[in-house]
C-alpha cells in the first residue's frame, strides 16, 4: 500500500472513531469540530508532523522564528501542531458557553475569546480579542499583533511583539557611508598630521632617532611594541600595586593613573608619526635615487607622503567599505596593517628612549672604527681586513 | 586595458549610485502581568542604549513594558519568576555586547517601564548609552540599585516614598547623574561610586529619618543642592578632593552645617574622591 493510501485510510478511522463520541446536542457544532478535528490528524498520525511547544512564553521572539521556520517550510501549515494544545489557520473563535482544553495556537488569523481557554493562547500575524466574559487561564501573546482587552481576562502575563517597522536608514546608502568615512579618516590624518609638524618643529631629532629606529631594526621595534601592548596592563597594576602596599607612595597613585596613560598614548602617537616619516623618507629617496624631481625633502614632506601612504592603506575600506562581507575584511585588513606599524612605531620609541637613545638607530660607530682608513671606506673587519697585512686582527696562523 | 581604467571611475559611481539605500526595524513589544496580590516585587531592568522611563503605573497590573527596539541588534527581555518574586524587563543586544556607536545611525530606542505603587519594589537597573529617568515618586521603594554607564540619568522622588528604603545604591560611569527630591526616597542608607561623570543630588524632600550618603567618586564632581532646614555634616577625603566650606564649621577631614544642631534631620556625607570636588549650594 502506498503512503498516500495508508493516510487516508487512516484519516478514515480516525473521524469514524471520533464521530462516535459526538452526540446529537452537538449537532449545530458538527462542521466546525469536524474541521478541528482534520487539523488534529496530522498530529494524531504522528507522520513527522511539526510540534510546537508553547507552553513558555517568556522568549516571543525565539517562538516567532520558529513558527515562521516552519511555515516557510510548509506553508500551508498543514503539519504544525502544538504540544498540549491546538493550533488553527486564519480567524478563529471561540464561543461564550465553549471551553478550550490546552494550549491555543492561532496562524494568521485574529484570535476571538469569547468562552474560556484554559492554558496559553498565541497568535502569529493577528490580534487577540478579548471579549467581555472572555477569561484565559495562561497567558497570551499576540506576534505581529495586539492583545485588545474588550472586557475579558488574561490570568496570566500578556506579550505582544508588534510587526517589524522598517525604518529608513539615515546614513543614506553607499555613498553616504563613503563620505562618512572619508571624512572621518581625513580628520584623523588631518590632526595626527598637525602633531606630526608640532613634533618636527619642536623635537625633530627625537622624531628622527624614532623612525631610523623602525628603519634599521623594525623587526626588534615591532617585538618590543607587541611585548610592551602584552605587559601595559600588568605592569601597571603592579606599580599601582606596589605604590599602595608602600603606603606613602598611595599619595602618588592619583598621578601614575594620570601620567603612565597619558605618556603611554604619547609614546604610541610619536611611534606612528615616526613610522609614518619613515615611510614617506624611503620613498622620496628611492623616487630621487631614481632620477626624480621631488623638491625639497624634509621631515615636513616626509611625514605628509607617509601619512597619505597610511590614507591609502584605508582607500579600499572607505570606497568598498559598505559592501556586507567584504567591508568588514577591508576593515579589518586596514586595521591589522595600521596595529602592525603602530606597534613598530610604539616599539622603536620605547627602544630610542623617546628618541634620545640611537643605540638601534644605525648610526652607531665603534671608536676603532673612526681612523683615516674608515674614511677612506677601508674595511677595518672581515676577511679583506683580515688578509691586509698589518690588520687588527692577524690571523692566529700567521707568526 | 586603459580604456577599462579609465571607465573604472564611472563604474565606481555607478555602483554607488545603484545601491538602496539601507533600512533598519523597530518593533514594538508590550509586556504586563496583572496584579494578584502581590505585596512584594524584585525588577531587574536592563536597557542599553535609548530613552528609559521609570514611572508609576496603573494599580491592576504588577509590571508592564512598552518597548521600541532595534530588532537587528537587540532583543526583548521579558520574564518573570513567581517563586522569586521577580521580573527582568528591558532590551539586550545581540550577542551580548554591540551598541550603534554612531548616534546618527542609532534607532530612537524607547522603553517605558510601570509599576503600581501598592508593591514594595526592590529595582535594580542597569543603563547604558541611555537617557534614563526614574520617576520614583509614589512607589514604595524598598531598595534601588542603578548603574549608569555613559548616560544621562535623572532619578526624581516628586512624591513621598509611601514604603521603607533600606539603602540605595547608585554607580555612576562616564555619565551624568542627577537625583531630585532625594528626602523623598526615604532611603536611610545612601552610596555613589562615581567614575569621571558628575553627580548633582537635590537633597530637598520629607527624610522620615536621618540618613547616611557615602560617596566614592574617581574623577568626578559632587555637587549636593541642601536645603536649609537639613543639618549636614560631610566628610571629605582624597588626595586632591576639595570642599567649598561655606556655611560649614571644620573639624579636621569633617565639616558641620551651621544649623546641625537646630536641624530636624540630619544627614552624614562621606566623600572619597581623587580628584573631583564637593560643592554644597543652600537652596
Amino acid at each position: 500500500m502506498r503512503t498516500a493510501d495508508r493516510t487516508a485510510a487512516a484519516v478514515v478511522i480516525l473521524i469514524g472513531v471520533m464521530a462516535a463520541r459526538v452526540d446529537a446536542s452537538s449537532l449545530p457544532h458538527l462542521g466546525e469540530r469536524l474541521h478541528r478535528l482534520l487539523q488534529q490528524i496530522p498530529a494524531a498520525l504522528g507522520a513527522d508532523a511539526s510540534a510546537v511547544d508553547i507552553g513558555n512564553l517568556s522568549n516571543p521572539v525565539d517562538l516567532e522564528q520558529r513558527l515562521r521556520r516552519l511555515l516557510q517550510a510548509d506553508p500551508k501549515q498543514a503539519r504544525i501542531t502544538v504540544a498540549h494544545g491546538q493550533a488553527h489557520r486564519g480567524d478563529f473563535s471561540i464561543a461564550a458557553t465553549e471551553a478550550v482544553a490546552g494550549n491555543l495556537l492561532i496562524i494568521k488569523g485574529q484570535a476571538d475569546v469569547f468562552g474560556r481557554v484554559t492554558g496559553n493562547v498565541v497568535a502569529l500575524d493577528g490580534n487577540i480579542v478579548m471579549h467581555p466574559g472572555a477569561v484565559v487561564t495562561g497567558d497570551a501573546l499576540a506576534i505581529g499583533g495586539r492583545i485588545l482587552d474588550r472586557g475579558g481576562v488574561v490570568l496570566g502575563e500578556q506579550r505582544s511583539l508588534g510587526a517589524a517597522e522598517v525604518v529608513a536608514g539615515r546614513s543614506g546608502g553607499a555613498l553616504s557611508t563613503a563620505l562618512t568615512n572619508a571624512a572621518g579618516l581625513a580628520g584623523v590624518l588631518l590632526t595626527l598630521g598637525l602633531l606630526g609638524f608640532g613634533v618636527v618643529l619642536f623635537a625633530r631629532p627625537n622624531l628622527e632617532t624614532i623612525s631610523d629606529t623602525v628603519s634599521h631594526s623594525f623587526f626588534r621595534s615591532f617585538l618590543t611594541g607587541l611585548l610592551a601592548q602584552i605587559l601595559v596592563v600588568p605592569t601597571f597594576g603592579m606599580v599601582i600595586t606596589g605604590l599602595v602596599l608602600s603606603v606613602v607612595g598611595i599619595l602618588l597613585v592619583p598621578f601614575v593613573v594620570l601620567v603612565i596613560p597619558f605618556l603611554l598614548l604619547a609614546a604610541a602617537v610619536a611611534g606612528f608619526l615616526a613610522v609614518a616619516h619613515t615611510m614617506g623618507e624611503t620613498h622620496l629617496r628611492r623616487r630621487m635615487a631614481a632620477g626624480a624631481m621631488v623638491g625639497s625633502a624634509n621631515s615636513y614632506r616626509y611625514l605628509t607622503v607617509g601619512l597619505t601612504g597610511v590614507a591609502a592603506v584605508w582607500l579600499a575600506w572607505i570606497v568598498f567599505g559598505w559592501v556586507p562581507v567584504a567591508g568588514s575584511v577591508m576593515f579589518g585588513a586596514a586595521f591589522l596593517a595600521t596595529w602592525l606599524l603602530a606597534t613598530a612605531g610604539f616599539g622603536a620609541c620605547l627602544l630610542s628612549r623617546a628618541g634620545i637613545k640611537p643605540t638601534f638607530a644605525g648610526r652607531y660607530v665603534p671608536p676603532e672604527a673612526l681612523t683615516d682608513e674608515y674614511l677612506w671606506a677601508t674595511p677595518q673587519f672581515g676577511v679583506t681586513a683580515v688578509k691586509r697585512p698589518g690588520g687588527p686582527n692577524p690571523p692566529s696562523s700567521r707568526p | 586595458m586603459a580604456g577599462m581604467l579609465r571607465g573604472l571611475p564611472s563604474l565606481a559611481l555607478a555602483v554607488f549610485l545603484a545601491t538602496p539605500a539601507s533600512a533598519q526595524t523597530l518593533r514594538d513589544f508590550d509586556y504586563a502581568r496583572p496584579l494578584r496580590g502581590e505585596h512584594q516585587l524584585r525588577a531587574v531592568i536592563e536597557f542599553g542604549a535609548g530613552r528609559l522611563l521609570v514611572r508609576p503605573g496603573p494599580a491592576d497590573r504588577l509590571y508592564g513594558l512598552a518597548l521600541k527596539y532595534d530588532a537587528e541588534r537587540f532583543e526583548p527581555i521579558g520574564s518573570y519568576n513567581p517563586t522569586a518574586a521577580e521580573v527582568r524587563l528591558g532590551a539586550t543586544s545581540h550577542g551580548g555586547g554591540g551598541i550603534r556607536v554612531n548616534r546618527e545611525r542609532a534607532l530612537p530606542q524607547v522603553a517605558v517601564v510601570e509599576f503600581p505603587a501598592s508593591v514594595d519594589l526592590t529595582l535594580d537597573v542597569a543603563v547604558g548609552a541611555s537617557d534614563g529617568t526614574l520617576s520614583l515618586g509614589g512607589l514604595r521603594i524598598a531598595a534601588l540599585d542603578l548603574k549608569s554607564g555613559a548616560s544621562r540619568t535623572v532619578v526624581s522622588f516628586e512624591a513621598p516614598n509611601a514604603g521603607s528604603c533600606r539603602t540605595a545604591q547608585i554607580t555612576s560611569g562616564a555619565g551624568e547623574l542627577t537625583i531630585t527630591s532625594a528626602g523623598n526616597s526615604g532611603c536611610r542608607s545612601w552610596r555613589f561610586d562615581g567614575g569621571v561623570g558628575a553627580v548633582t543630588v537635590d537633597l530637598d524632600g520629607a527624610w522620615p529619618a536621618d540618613a547616611r550618603m557615602e560617596m566614592n567618586m574617581a574623577l568626578g564632581g559632587v555637587k549636593l543642592l541642601a536645603p536649609k532646614d537639613l543639618g549636614l555634616r560631610v566628610t571629605v577625603s582624597g588626595f586632591l578632593a576639595g570642599f567649598d566650606a561655606k556655611g560649614f564649621a571644620r573639624s579636621g577631614k569633617t565639616y558641620t552645617s551651621n544649623n546641625y544642631a537646630s536641624a530636624k534631620r540630619h544627614l552624614e556625607v562621606e566623600v572619597s574622591s581623587a580628584i573631583g570636588g564637593v560643592d554644597v549650594e543652600w537652596k
